[in-house]
């Protein structure tokens, strides 16, 4: 552990030229370590910011985030077509949807954002400006988890609202959920009518996800006018968390694309990350008692996180149970965040083919 | 060590010494791969302009990536201004261009250049002013707003030089400048440093473009399989001091048999006569010059030097007023003198 410290303590101190002569006195010294904390939080939100617009503008990301919210609202139908109750089944096919693009939104996050910067891109360039890699390092995983905020910003409500029309269209506000499907259309077609105008990318369309989102919150919040409100496992806050497990799934999953991403090529820190989120959905299911127990000591047990779109409305465990989730990933994504910075340390920043 | 390093070499401080430098790639398992750098030493002096010449794989790139700081060496040292390339007082001090323009293809130019500038704490309209200049003096105003991904490459190779210079830097490193421009591109880059050499600023830069090397460079250093093989100013490589040219106006055919049939009695050999002749860049520059004056197309690129000077005496303001990074103390930065 403490080589893991002396490590973060180099990381920040870093061939600064910052460090603080002993001669000055104690109030100077805090306010030279204050100014010099200043210029490092400038420098992780510059690069910050520039990252999540660099992700923001790449085609294939804002693709992905529209593509689940239309995917989210189209879920409605399947009982409508089936007949059926499948209304948890719906649910259930939302949250997996949000699980399957988030991962591969966080797989795509890590490689271009991190391997790609550092070996292909402008990682080459920004480090040779006065910036230091713990900052660099922080930006970038700010950056994919902020990334990761807007997705599910994005699919969240739209998985709240399919959940609850799934009971019947007939129960379906259309008062104030129409707007949020219009809304999931017009995007688009706004966006590249702008890029005409403007003659810029279409790729900025992310921003014009914002309306649809804007919407569909209003929808969710907004009491039904004639249809049944919604109860139990239909209840906007039960389905609130069920969201949130899994938006917790992703942050630790980005963790670990992120950590793996300071060295391995974007092809092997993908299929780790993927093989990480096999064993950990396994892990409580194999019988191994020693494999088991690795296997969880290495990687959370997903299926808690999950569970809780499983747990009883009424249950008092649901709140203790996300609490609990809630920390185990802090404390997973922090130590990987650790771990991150002890791979990146003292790494030559160039291309791989020299 | 924080004194300046000062060595005289030529009434000049010495600001980067590389000693005995060697870098070894290493594969997996730690077995070496490739010797890039093999006891390489060199010293660069203040204001100089400094070439790194060589073929492909002759370690070029390697030793500019280990003077920003983003290689290690393997064995030697490296000093900047008596101090290491990796500590970020030194970066303060380094304006650096890669080989390859790796700039965001999604910001524009704009936002690429204030972003940089971000980095090394310019307050903001001082960051608007030069990321202004720095867009006219490099020809880009016109295209500032448009993603870096919609540029040719040479319009990509001006944004790196001008993020390059955005903390009007000390120390200038350039891999390969002007690849992928055009020869007026290229001749107005070569200006804008050489104006740079000019103003006090110290420029590092690799080519495997022989004429942009002795056009501008004061002192170049061949580099083969990653060991030095030559280095002085180009007139101490290239002059033969025991040939020399007579250059004469139009003279006629008598007196030209005269002077040659006295050479050959005295000296015994037959000297070559013929008409000298202009470079392509000469021919190419004076051909695109006319066909401007006559069309008045747009001109991109830095138009006129007194863009750079202008860029430049408002740096050296800010050097005094600015709120600069500790670095600027105390580095021997302050006796930067303006050319007569």
């Amino acid at each position: 552990m403490s080589t893991a410290i002396d490590c973060i303590r180099a990381l920040c101190h870093h061939d600064t030229g910052t460090s603080i002569p002993m001669s000055i006195s104690a109030a100077d010294r805090s306010e030279v370590r204050a100014e010099s904390v200043a210029r490092a939080t400038l420098h992780v939100a510059a690069v910050l910011r520039v990252t999540l617009l660099d992700l923001l503008r790449r085609p294939i990301v804002p693709t992905l985030m529209y593509s689940v919210a239309v995917l989210i609202a189209v879920m409605p139908f399947i009982p409508f077509l089936t007949l059926g109750q499948e209304n948890r089944l719906v649910r259930d096919a939302n949250l997996s949807l949000i699980l399957m693009f988030g991962i591969a939104l966080s797989v795509y996050a890590a490689g271009t954002g991190l391997y790609r910067e550092i070996h292909r891109g402008g990682g080459e360039l920004l480090l040779s400006k006065p910036i230091s890699p713990l900052a660099f390092l922080a930006a970038k995983y700010a950056g994919v988890i902020v990334l990761l905020a807007l997705f599910m910003l994005a699919a969240t409500p739209a998985f709240i609202v399919s959940s609850r029309a799934s009971r019947g269209l007939a129960q379906v506000d259309w008062r104030l959920e129409g707007p949020l499907l219009a809304g999931l259309v017009a995007a688009p077609l706004l966006a590249a009518l702008i890029a005409l105008c403007r003659r810029r990318n279409v790729s900025q369309y992310a921003a014009l996800l914002l309306p649809a989102v804007t919407m569909a919150v209003l929808a969710v919040t907004t009491p039904y006018g004639h249809a049944h409100p919604p109860s139990g496992e239909f209840r906007s806050g039960y389905l609130l968390a069920a969201a949130a497990g899994v938006g917790l799934v992703l942050v630790n999953i980005a963790a670990i694309a992120m950590t793996l991403s300071t060295r391995l090529s974007i092809p092997v820190s993908a299929s780790l990350t993927v093989l990480a989120l096999v064993a950990g959905l396994s892990a409580g299911g194999i019988e191994i008692g020693g494999l088991s127990f690795l296997l969880n000591a290495l990687v959370p047990d997903w299926m808690n996180f999950w569970i809780l779109s499983s747990v009883p409305p009424a249950s008092p465990h649901l709140a203790s149970l996300f609490l609990w989730n809630l920390i185990q990933s802090f404390l997973f994504s922090s130590a990987l965040f650790i771990l991150g910075c002890l791979l990146f340390w003292n790494a030559e920043i160039s291309k791989k083919s020299t | 060590m924080h004194a300046v390093q000062q060595r005289e070499n030529g009434n000049r401080e010495t600001v980067v010494v590389l000693r005995d430098l060697t870098k070894i790639y290493r594969d997996f398992w730690r077995r070496t791969r490739i010797r890039a750098v093999q006891h390489l030493s060199i010293e660069v002096s203040r204001g100089e302009v400094f070439g790194l010449l060589g073929p492909n794989g002759s370690g070029k790139t390697t030793t500019l990536k280990m003077l920003v700081g983003l290689l290690h060496p393997t064995s030697g040292s490296i000093s900047i201004l008596g101090r290491s390339p990796r500590s970020a007082a030194t970066r303060h001090l380094l304006g650096y261009l890669p080989e390859e323009s790796l700039l965001y293809p999604f910001l524009s130019a704009r936002e690429a250049l204030d972003f940089y500038g971000q980095l090394f704490d310019l307050p903001a309209a001082e960051r608007r002013r030069r990321v202004d200049q720095l867009l006219e003096m490099t020809g880009l105003v016109h295209v500032a707003d448009r993603p870096i991904g919609q540029y040719s490459r040479g319009m990509v190779r001006r944004v790196g030089l001008a993020q390059a210079l955005i903390n009007d830097p000390d120390i200038i490193v350039l891999d390969e400048p002007t690849a992928g421009m055009d020869p007026l591109a290229s001749r107005q880059v070569k200006d804008i440093l050489r104006s740079l050499a000019d103003h006090g600023r110290t420029v590092i830069l690799s080519s495997h473009l022989l004429a942009d090397v002795e056009d501008i460079c004061d002192r170049i250093a061949v580099l083969y399989n990653g060991r030095l093989r030559a280095v002085g100013t180009v007139e101490e490589l290239l002059v033969h001091e025991d040939r020399f040219i007579v250059s004469l106006p139009a003279a006629d055919t008598d007196l030209l048999r005269m002077i040659t049939g006295e050479i050959r009695r005295r000296m015994g050999s037959e000297p070559e006569v013929s008409h000298p002749r202009r470079n392509l860049e000469d021919f190419f520059l004076e051909l695109i010059r006319t066909a401007k004056d006559t069309e008045t197309a747009d001109f991109s690129g830095a138009s006129e030097p007194g863009l750079v000077a202008e860029y430049l005496s408002h740096g050296e303001e800010d050097k005094h007023t600015l709120p600069r990074a500790s670095s600027r103390q105390g580095n021997g930065n302050d006796n930067i003198a303006d050319p007569p």
